[in-house]
């Protein structure tokens, strides 16, 4: 008798506030789980999605390009893809926005054994390199050759699936792959500690953006403040997880199981060299540069790959910034 | 009444060729009214091109000249065509050692049943690092998948040889390998066919996910790079051409099995 009263006074008090009822909003990752997405459970386990009033789903991912069509079918309120998969998106119809940058400098990265005598980008001449498919270095290349007076003719490219790009560097089928500089440590554990050679791409004249959340458009109409809400949480998360790498990794590794997490840990300072800058220090976590965006669209456009040039205020918008930023 | 059912030797080749066209034509009519309807779909609910692209925007890719068609589509074919072959030699020669000997048989065909259940998806990467890349890798990834089928019927085909015929024979002094060609050879070559029909596909899938794991050129190697950069009409003018090139080596191997076993064609329709 007691239980059922009690019951149905809770039942009574759920009637009673439907607005406390949190958002229910779904973020689509770009990969598998990887360090850089320890943020986003840090700040699951903390509670700041529940405290901005949203439930969060986490959905892995299977590349920029799928969680791009995803989010525009509507799958996904949030999604996280490369900033030049978005803008070909778009330009082929999708109805995206970008909101906030992951990384303030694109992690574009071309990785290769220190045997390899490769010291600037024009000693890639005459190599053949693996391309993981699923990110934007292919698109990016052109630009990236041209910036560096490549004859790309000259450079050999070679499909190669993600997971296999360093067993096919480390078995000598191939000179170089082009991979993202935050999986530093991967690589230092397939070719050896110190053996690892690498080049930023940001750092020989390709500055760019690359990975962003971004949201359905028809999200704005509906929900905008959802989307403050979400970056809040997201970068509160961020914060806390550059003052504690380590807490962070374990938040991950606890919600998501099979996961490595020496090896995901060892890359954090990449990922956080990446992400936490002087341009981030000054306008808060995930702020969108537009000269940096425009530079982005227009090497994309250069790619070939888009159906049309895409105006900036189409792309993206600083509307919804939390200006969370960090704390040193 | 003897030859009232059976085929005239006079018909003339163009009758032969109108049957055949006949024979075909329920399912070229059912093949064009689907992409009739497809097309008609994508236009009427104004699908994004980058999401599902029109049968015609598809066909319209191929004229392209950026996708290099003629280069990724000859790369594709050299492998499926090795991988075909190959399987076909290996398949046929690992039956007639496992038909010969009881022993062979208990010994290798467990092997083999465990390997066909390693999915190849999963191995194709190993291949890669053990082998490189290019089109010998795919041509072993795609005799791999290919094989099986290959020995399975080829065996049931020689061992399904009539007994009291083998008896007879036996009585009459044949020798084994005289058994072998007059009796169990000939009585497999439709089993044969239906294994080489299964390779045929099964080459065409294997070459692909060759492919797909590294590749410089080839169709796999360009739908992997159509998904990133989402030219969707490209990769699935990519896909028409795999079908075509399954369908026409489908094609070979029933116009072969025609000259060489007109018997088992006519059995097939049962199977």
């Amino acid at each position: 008798m007691r239980i059922r009263s009690f019951l149905l006074g809770l039942t009574g008090l759920a009637f009673a506030f439907p607005a406390a009822a949190a958002d229910k909003a779904t973020l689509q990752l770009n990969w598998f789980h990887l360090a850089d997405h320890a943020p986003i459970y840090v700040a699951l386990k903390k509670g700041y999605y529940a405290e901005e009033g949203i439930d969060l789903t986490v959905v892995r991912g299977a590349g920029s390009a799928d969680s791009a069509k995803k989010v525009d079918l509507g799958q996904a309120e949030f999604g996280i893809s490369d900033a030049p998969t978005v803008v070909t998106a778009i330009s082929k119809g999708a109805n995206l926005k970008m909101v906030a940058v992951v990384f303030d400098k694109a992690g574009n990265n071309v990785f290769f054994k220190k045997s390899a005598n490769i010291r600037e980008p024009k000693d890639l001449i005459g190599k053949k390199i693996a391309v993981p498919p699923a990110d934007s270095h292919r698109v990016l290349w052109p630009a990236f050759a041209s910036v560096n007076k490549i004859d790309e003719s000259k450079v050999t490219m070679v499909n190669v699936k993600p997971e296999g790009k360093q067993a096919i560097v480390a078995a000598n089928e191939v000179d170089a792959s082009f991979d993202l500089y935050t999986s530093y440590a991967i690589w230092e554990k397939v070719l050896g500690k110190g053996q690892v050679g690498n080049l930023l791409w940001a750092d020989y004249g390709l500055p760019i953006y690359g990975h962003t959340y971004f949201v359905n458009a028809g999200l704005i109409a509906k929900n905008p403040k959802l989307i403050e809400r979400f970056l809040r949480a997201t970068h509160k998360g961020w914060r806390d997880a550059h003052a504690d790498p380590a807490a962070a990794m374990d938040a991950m590794t606890a919600a998501v199981p099979g996961l490595d997490r020496e090896a995901l840990l060892a890359t954090m300072p990449q990922i956080m060299d990446l992400c936490i800058t002087e341009r981030s220090k000054k306008n808060g976590i995930g702020w969108i540069e537009p000269e940096i965006m425009q530079k982005t669209i227009d090497i994309t456009y250069a790619g070939g790959k888009m159906d049309r040039a895409v105006k900036l205020d189409e792309a993206f918008s600083n509307a919804y910034s939390s200006r969370i930023k960090p704390v040193r | 009444m003897p030859g009232q059912e059976s085929r005239s030797p006079e018909t003339s080749l163009g009758a032969r060729l109108a049957a055949a066209a006949g024979y075909y034509l329920p399912s070229a009519l059912v093949i064009l009214s689907m992409f009739l309807l497809w097309q008609l779909a994508v236009e009427l609910l104004q699908v994004k091109e980058y999401i599902l692209p029109s049968p015609l925007a598809a066909f319209k890719t191929l004229g392209k000249a950026n996708y290099q068609w003629s280069v990724n589509f000859l790369a594709t074919l050299y492998a499926v065509l090795g991988a075909f072959v190959l399987s076909a030699i290996l398949g046929v020669a690992l039956a007639i050692i496992i038909v010969w000997n009881d022993m062979l048989m208990r010994t290798i065909m467990p092997i083999l049943v465990l390997f066909n259940t390693l999915p190849k998806v999963a191995l194709a990467p190993l291949f890669v690092i053990w082998l490189g890349y290019g089109v010998w890798p795919n041509i072993v990834i795609g005799t791999t998948i290919a094989f099986f089928p290959m020995v399975v019927n080829t065996a049931v085909g020689l061992a399904a040889a009539e007994p009291e015929m083998l008896e007879l024979v036996r009585a009459l002094q044949a020798n084994r390998w005289q058994i072998f060609v007059k009796i169990r050879f000939p009585n497999a070559l439709p089993y044969i066919f239906t294994g080489l029909k299964l390779n045929a596909t099964m080459s065409v899938i294997g070459a692909i996910v060759g492919e797909f794991v590294a590749s410089e050129r080839g169709l796999g190697s360009l739908i992997i790079t159509g998904g990133v950069t989402m030219e969707t009409p490209m990769i699935f003018a990519s896909l028409m051409l795999i079908s075509a090139l399954g369908l026409a080596l489908y094609g070979v191997v029933v116009a072969v099995e025609q000259l060489v076993a007109p018997w088992a064609f006519r059995e097939e329709p049962n199977k």
